[in-house]
């Protein structure tokens, strides 16, 4: 019998409300002591097609998702079909007995449990995307779990659309739930024994997390175009406009967002945008004008399938060369990847900070993966986090010419703000010399881009250094980086019960590049090994560039999908398998 | 820097603008009418496009902003949102403002943050040396159309009118006088105001030239018969053009702005807001 460690499915068609089951079942989970981590398969569309959303729940802590489904609720036979491939000997299949007949055969290695869900939720006076909650009153009695924790989730989940939809939401899944008491069917191999839950893990996704980070950087100005996957940022945002004081706008167009945020930022407001690769592209000369004028910005870009509009709603790792470089002439800017939850709410935090105290851009790289996936965890005390505006021109004379962009040591010139009596000066995306008018002296601009570059000398030594994840020698050394850390971690721990040693460089802060502590790790490391999800290998170019090492083996991901742990486990054995077969090997200078 | 200028918004600065360009006139209009309404240069931006209209904000003593290029009106946006108690211009030419920029216009007049746009209309991309720009009349031989451009020239008043502008008027930069008075009520009009200014250009266009100007511009508030509330005679006054080019206010209402309508705003801007130590703990329950 596996105790509190299962991974569920949930399929059927966009519409019949599976990403929402997904987070009452990762809930119900969380709320009986459990880790959960929930990720979302879906396509560009609002009807029909195939949406599918997994579970997975454990008393240890989790890093990802996993393939291999322990039960799989289906609400249309497609659903099965489509991953056959994911079921093993012993899956319980949930599925609708009014909508689809099962012949099971002596082949079948599955547990089918046959419920009549859409005669419960006609019978219950619902609609038939109630279907969605009786199965999951299935799911919980399967795995022996007490009703009143998914009740008392349901009852909070739909308590907002009113008393009657929460009745009859309870009443299909409890109908269901008791039907499968009554119909135990084969015996099921897994269970969840409830543990004491704590109180401070949350299930949140990575754009709550963001939101939240960005809420307590102290975010003032949202200006976000609608855009897969960072529209829920605008509207988390937007809905928060109040509370927090914010002004959360949806502009006409990604140049208005970026624009709109240049000037909000310039007049003294913490301003956010953010957007996918393709309105990125829009953003670009943004980007550029932030850099020469020296204003702080922060823009999250999530990543989504590229080129072009791609894979709207699948993930990638593809826009990492781009970002590093976007944005005509050179200007500094910071270029950051939080690998999970925890470091999306605290590195966003962060950004706003930098973005403050050193006047330039800082570009938030996520993905669809990330931003999408919920993950139940505790997110860090914030009482000592300080917001830290950056330096500020104080006691001005007047008929003093202010000097807003005045040559000082570490590059950075006090800011004067609209308003402030005394500081006025002119700002201009023109070069400009340090009173910021334009200037075409070859002195200047040289003096001025001096300037400006050497804000990243003083900003690189307050950057924390990459971390080194596993044990301090391993057979082998993962390198990678954003949302490919999770299922990394996964596989470093699934190895280990192999007797396969690795560690994970994470590789958080892209620009300024972390050369030192990169070159070293790879020069100590016995194998190495960079996994990313893009063709092109971007961070593998990134490190060539800075380090002048090639990292010797490569797993790339370029299907949509995200990495799964048993991605990068099978290919480690493969290539520890090569190295057993070399070092037996007679030939001078070997085959490696 | 010894001497106190007399108009607090004047710079000591020599104009790159060619002698006899229209721009001056705007200029001087301007700063005049920030000095009629005893504004104080802190608290005045004048936003810049790119071009030669651009220039301006670099000639007046404030705490402007060049921007990109086409890219005024957002930048202006973004500034009077942060800080609505500041006075937001935003400058910029035909080329800016309805070509490259031509979606923020529609957008902003609909949305109507209260602020001033002055386009600096000389009917050609000058500063690039003489190209068509959206308001290039259809036919004319431009370095980029030598053979005369196929294009008819977009109607800005119509264009302002039909995005909902609540402020829309039409100046002449030869006549300084009308123009700052034009402007102060711009600046006094409560949501989005912009002036199409005909603005005469020496180098490039020698059609629209200051005496082509003179000969057609007539003052609309002395014709005594137009009402500025009517969008239907607004729309008809906006298609006038060739021997007779109305000038003055041409259509004004008044609606809630933007900014008035955002609940964080009410008491005070948003700048003067200065957050520390902000507690996200309410919103922390709907994830247990």
């Amino acid at each position: 019998m596996e105790v509190n460690s299962i991974n569920i499915g949930i399929g059927g068609i966009a519409g019949a409300g599976i990403m929402e089951s997904g987070v009452i079942a990762a809930k119900t989970g969380l709320r009986q002591g459990l880790f959960a981590f929930v990720a979302t398969d879906y396509p560009s569309l609002i009807k029909g097609g195939h949406n599918f959303t997994s579970i997975r729940l454990s008393s240890n802590p989790l890093t990802s998702h996993a393939e291999s489904l322990d039960i799989l609720v289906a609400l249309n036979k497609e659903t099965i079909d489509l991953h056959a491939p994911q079921i093993h000997t012993g899956t319980g299949i949930i599925y609708d007995s009014d909508d689809v007949s099962i012949q099971t055969n002596a082949d079948s290695n599955a547990i089918y449990f046959g419920l009549p869900l859409s005669t419960f939720a006609k019978e219950a006076g619902g609609p038939d995307i109630i279907r969605n909650t009786a199965a999951l009153g299935a799911v919980f009695a399967i795995l022996k779990s007490d009703f009143t924790v998914l009740e008392a989730v349901l009852r909070d989940t739909f308590a907002s659309k009113g008393d009657a939809v929460v009745q009859v939401n309870l009443k299909v899944a409890r109908q269901a739930y008791e039907y499968i008491r009554e119909h135990p069917g084969q015996p099921f191999g897994y269970t969840l024994e409830a543990q004491k839950p704590d109180k401070n893990r949350l299930l949140i996704n990575g754009t709550q997390a963001l939101s939240l980070g960005a809420l307590r950087a102290g975010v003032q100005f949202v200006a976000i175009y609608p855009m897969t996957p960072v529209t829920n940022l605008l509207e988390f945002l937007a809905e928060q406009e109040q509370n927090y004081n914010l002004v959360v706008k949806e502009p006409e167009d990604e140049l208005s967002a970026i624009n709109m945020t240049v000037g909000a930022s310039y007049a003294g407001a913490r301003s956010l945008t953010g957007t996918s690769g393709g309105g990125f592209c829009l953003m670009t000369e943004g980007l550029s004008l932030a850099g020469a004028t020296e204003t702080p910005l922060v823009i999250v870009e999530g990543i989504r399938g590229g080129p072009s509009t791609g894979l709207p709603t699948h993930t990638e790792q593809s826009d990492l060369q781009f970002v590093l470089r976007a944005g005509h002439g050179d200007f500094p800017r910071v270029v950051l990847a939080p690998g999970d939850h925890v470091e999306a709410f605290q590195e966003i935090f962060n950004a706003f900070n930098l973005a403050d105290k050193y006047q330039l851009p800082v570009v938030l790289i996520t993905d669809k993966y990330l931003t999408s996936s919920h993950h139940a965890v505790t997110l860090p005390d914030t009482n000592d986090w300080i917001i830290d505006r950056g330096a500020r021109a104080e006691n001005l004379k007047p008929d003093q010419d202010f000097a807003r962009y005045a040559s000082t040591e570490n590059g950075v010139s006090p800011r004067a703000l609209p308003g402030q009596p005394d500081g006025i000066h002119l700002t201009t995306s023109y070069e400009h010399d340090d009173h910021g008018q334009t200037s075409e002296n070859p002195e200047v601009h040289q003096s001025m881009m001096e300037k400006r570059m050497r804000k990243l000398d003083s900003l690189a030594k307050e950057l924390p250094e990459p971390v080194l994840y596993g044990p301090e020698t391993a057979d082998i050394t993962i390198i990678g980086w954003g949302s490919s850390k999770g299922p990394i971690l996964e596989a470093i721990n699934q190895l280990e019960a192999e007797g396969i040693k690795a560690n994970y460089l994470h590789i958080l802060y892209l620009a300024p590049f972390p050369t030192y502590i990169v070159a070293k790790t790879l020069d100590n490391a016995p194998q190495t090994l960079l996994v990313e999800g893009n063709y092109s290998g971007q961070l593998a170019d990134l490190i060539s560039e800075k380090t002048l090492r090639r990292v010797k083996h490569h797993l790339r991901q370029y299907t949509g999908k995200p990495f799964s742990a048993k991605d990068i486990v099978d290919k480690i054995k493969k290539i520890t398998a090569q190295n057993k077969v070399a070092t037996t090997s007679s030939f001078a200078g070997g085959s490696v | 820097m010894s001497e106190t200028p007399i108009n607090p918004f004047d710079k000591n600065c020599k104009p790159d603008w060619c002698p006899g360009c229209g721009n001056y006139g705007i200029w001087a209009s301007l700063k005049n009418a920030f000095v009629n309404l005893s504004l104080k240069p802190e608290n005045v931006v004048v936003a810049g496009d790119i071009g030669c209209s651009s220039k301006l904000p670099e000639y007046v003593r404030a705490y402007n902003f060049v921007g990109l290029h086409g890219r005024v009106i957002p930048l202006a946006s973004g500034i009077k949102l942060a800080n609505h108690e500041l006075t937001v211009v935003a400058v910029g030419g035909d080329g800016g403002i309805y070509g490259e920029g031509g979606n923020h216009l529609l957008h902003a007049a609909r949305r109507n943050i209260n602020m001033t746009v002055i386009v600096n209309d000389n009917h050609v991309y000058a500063l690039t040396k003489g190209q068509a720009s959206p308001t290039t009349d259809a036919g004319a031989k431009t370095s980029a159309t030598p053979a005369g451009s196929l294009e008819i020239p977009l109607n800005p008043i119509l264009v302002a009118l039909a995005s909902g502008a609540s402020f829309v008027a039409r100046g002449f930069a030869g006549d300084p006088p009308h123009l700052t008075k034009l402007i102060e009520m711009a600046l006094t009009h409560k949501g989005f105001a912009i002036i199409d200014i005909l603005q005469p250009c020496v180098s490039f266009n020698n059609v629209n030239t200051f005496q082509w100007y003179v000969e057609r511009v007539y003052k609309l508030d002395e014709e005594k018969n137009h009402d500025f509330s009517d969008l239907s005679a607004a729309l008809t006054k906006a298609q006038e053009w060739g021997d007779r080019i109305p000038v003055g206010l041409i259509y004004q209402h008044e609606r809630p702005t933007c900014e008035e309508q955002i609940p964080t705003l009410k008491s005070k801007p948003l700048v003067a807001y200065n957050p520390d130590r902000i507690d996200i703990s309410p919103l922390l329950s709907s994830f247990q």
